[in-house]
């Protein structure tokens, strides 16, 4: 028997990870994924149209809130489920031409003993036949004056990379009913074995096919009303996002990782503004409450003619 | 879908990176299960993954299959529990011994000693040779090594397994006595 021979056979009683300890793995990198994809491609903003929703912001908030500020998001997300349904159908994108969109997003990396967010600059030019993905660093933001003066004595470790190219294969079609019942089943269906819990999964999904402003009024009406009936949406109420435009909060509370996945759109377009994720007490990292781990800031959209271009 | 197709995919649509979890999960645990135990490998395997996932940009899409690379990740992981790691072996040189009782000896229980004497830089090429059957230019891959120098590495650990006074590498002080 050779040393290696000798080595292999190690009493080692190796066991199968147990499938509480892969479904925790898989859905920590689900979460670390959701993160990235904040700001990510075909995430587009709905052509600034606003139809008949004029004062909706006021309407808001008056709204089913309730003295503990819990107030079920339902009828804001029902009458912005309206307000989709009305609108324009986006301007199609033809071969040779690419749909841009510009976002600003930041999710958390870092090294051992410090945590920073890396905003990145994201332009995306997606067309028929593919496109192309351009990214510059900005500034990290650490969370802490701490996890600073560790990452200076680590050297200054990168981030981010300071900027990202990559050349972008076709977007895969979403294949979504606009039939509200057979979306929210389709929805729960995907959500379900995830390894996160189903209704924050789905509400994930929900922002994440919004993103998608090249979609038909009716899918973007439908995926609004979907989200009026994910038990355990909250208002959270009007906010300003990053870039200072006013819109409407809603949230998610995941109860289980203590954390809170917020939307913000634009009640008068029904875009998407905005979306951020922000750690409570007690969430899996540890971090303060509050704190901020991931956001993305959908800045423009346009359809152009070349790629490189923008609106 | 091959590895890196999945790899190249997910820069566009990052859920599909789930593919190599799927895939890659269970070696990398096992892997990572041998060197330092069930309860360290959780956590290390897990974050192998997200590691890996904000790595992928820089994936040698010319390689097929992706868990060399995960593996080096986990690798460097790793060197982080060397304290659990020397634990670990302790306890596999006590459970060999005892195994063995006066049966056959303490060679399962030399061999752990030997293994711990390695330094990492010896002992991390060998154990992804023993322990998760990679081939020599798959380790040089993983840890990001020239192949000769994992070769002599290798051989070197090997040497040290088998006996203090055979290292091939240093025939003027090897004597033929294998």
């Amino acid at each position: 028997m050779s040393e290696l021979d000798l080595l292999r056979a190690l009493p080692l009683d190796i066991a199968e990870p147990s499938e509480e300890a892969r479904a925790r793995a898989r859905g920590r990198l689900l979460r670390h994924v959701r993160r990235s994809r904040l700001g990510h491609r075909r995430r587009l903003l709905v052509p600034a149209v606003a139809l008949g929703a004029a004062g909706a912001i006021a309407v808001l908030v008056n709204i089913g809130i309730h003295g503990d500020g819990t107030a079920s998001a339902a009828p804001v997300l029902r009458r912005v489920a309206k307000v989709a349904a009305g609108q324009a159908a986006p301007t199609p994108v033809r071969k040779g031409q690419f749909r841009y969109t510009k976002s600003v997003r930041a999710y958390t990396s870092g090294g051992k003993d410090w945590t920073a967010l890396g905003p990145m600059v994201r332009e995306i030019w997606l067309g028929p036949t593919g496109g192309r993905l351009h990214e510059t660093s900005g500034k990290p933001e650490f969370l802490s004056a701490g996890d600073r003066a560790r990452w200076i004595a680590a050297g200054r470790p990168q981030v981010n990379p300071p900027e990202d190219t990559a050349k972008l294969p076709p977007p895969r079609p979403l294949n979504l009913p606009t039939n509200a019942d057979e979306l929210y089943t389709e929805l729960h269906d995907r959500a379900v074995g995830h390894g996160n819990a189903t209704e924050p999964e789905m509400f994930t999904l929900v922002g994440d096919a919004l993103r998608e402003s090249d979609l038909s009024p009716a899918l973007r009406a439908a995926l609004y009303e979907v989200a009026a009936r994910i038990p355990g949406v909250e208002l959270v109420g009007p906010a300003t996002d990053r870039i200072g435009r006013h819109g409407v909060a809603v949230a998610y509370v995941d109860s289980k990782i203590h954390e809170r996945h917020e939307l913000i759109f634009d009640p008068n377009t029904s875009a998407l503004l905005e979306e951020e994720y922000v750690e409570l007490d007690g969430n899996t990292y540890g971090y303060p409450a509050g704190t901020v781990t991931g956001y993305a800031t959908y800045v423009s959209t346009g359809v152009v003619n070349r790629l490189g271009q923008r609106p | 879908m091959t590895d890196a197709q999945a790899i190249g995919a997910s820069l566009a649509d990052p859920e599909v990176f789930a593919v190599l979890f799927d895939r890659h999960f269970d070696a990398i645990h096992g892997y990572a299960q041998r060197r330092v135990g069930p309860d360290l490998a959780d956590e290390v395997a897990a974050e192998t993954f997200t590691r890996a996932f904000d790595q992928r940009r820089r994936y040698d899409s010319s390689r097929d299959d992706a868990r060399p690379w995960l593996l080096g990740i986990a690798a460097n992981l790793l060197r982080r529990h060397w304290r659990s790691e020397r634990r670990r072996l302790n306890a596999y040189a006590r459970s060999v011994g005892a195994a063995e009782g006066e049966r056959s000896g303490p060679v399962g229980a030399e061999l752990v000693a030997a293994l711990k004497a390695l330094t990492r830089r010896q002992r991390e090429p060998l154990l992804l040779l023993a322990w998760a059957d990679l081939s020599y230019e798959q380790i040089a891959l993983s840890l990001g090594l020239p192949l000769g120098t994992v070769r002599s590495r290798i051989s070197r650990a090997r040497a040290r397994l088998r006996g203090p006074d055979v290292d091939p590498q240093k025939p003027q002080e090897a004597p033929n006595n294998v």
